[in-house]
């Protein structure tokens, strides 16, 4: 799965640190989840789409395999 | 952030605790009490400066509810590892020196069984209050650590009928503990 967390902190000027305080993660989580190498459950990426107001599909993105 | 006195203190017990529990059993089955304690307790030390290096790292960039769950479980651990060696220390002391009946002296042997369970217990609270991606982690981590202590203790067991002789029970637990600790640090590698 692609997202566009990195693209969409930075708008903000948050670090990692900032955005995991945000969804009450560690600043680990928000590094895997930026690298694609995590995928969130269904309640936290809610939750990054309702911090970002966003859609969830507008955030993250499939890859081929993941459907 | 930076670390209060007290959070100092409180890794200051766990570390030397932690270094001094590795070796005691040591002093246990060799009778070199010793020579365990000023291993155990250097090794402490070593742990002690590491921890202290690894969370100020960790604090600086954490938010302020991973950061209490991480303190609580500190703080927890430690009363668990410090009760652990005063308990250690006590039935050691009263199995070699005051108490002669038997039952006493099975209940006495596992006292430090009791500062241990809180200390599972602590664990427990820290995994339930982790988020996500991190009882991910340790997932891995216990699911590595079962594998491998129980390879190695099956292993060890069907060497018996070869007639090798067998270590005891008492190091299958930090055994267990050392391999969830090598399977943190192999899963956190996965995704970084």
């Amino acid at each position: 799965m692609k997202n566009r967390l990195k693209v969409l902190r930075a708008e903000r000027d948050w670090s990692q640190s900032d955005l995991a305080d945000r969804l009450d993660v560690s600043r680990q989580t928000i590094s895997a989840l930026e690298k694609g190498k995590y995928d969130p459950s269904l309640p936290l990426a809610f939750k990054i789409a309702a911090l970002f107001e966003q859609r969830i599909e507008d955030i993250f993105f499939p890859e081929e395999g993941d459907l | 952030m930076n670390m209060s006195i007290s959070d100092h203190i409180n890794n200051a017990i766990v570390a030397v605790a932690f270094g001094f529990g590795i070796f005691m059993p040591v002093a246990l089955v060799t009778d070199r009490v010793t020579i365990a304690t000023i291993a155990g307790v250097a090794s402490g030390i070593l742990f002690f400066a590491f921890m202290t290096w690894s969370a100020n790292r960790r604090d600086k960039r954490e938010g302020t509810s991973v950061r209490e769950n991480a303190k609580t479980y500190m703080r927890r651990f430690a009363i668990a590892m410090g009760g652990y060696v005063v308990f250690l220390l006590a039935s050691v002391y009263l199995l070699n020196n005051l108490v002669e009946n038997q039952y006493a002296r099975m209940l006495i042997a596992v006292l430090p069984i009791l500062p241990v369970s809180y200390g599972l217990w602590a664990y427990m609270q820290w995994v339930r209050d982790l988020d996500e991606f991190q009882q991910k982690i340790q997932l891995e981590a216990i699911a590595f650590s079962l594998g491998m202590t129980g390879i190695i203790t099956f292993t060890i067991g069907f060497l018996q009928s070869a007639g090798v002789p067998q270590p005891g029970l008492i190091w299958v637990f930090p055994l267990m503990i050392m391999f969830w600790g090598v399977g943190q640090f192999i899963a956190m590698r996965r995704y970084e």
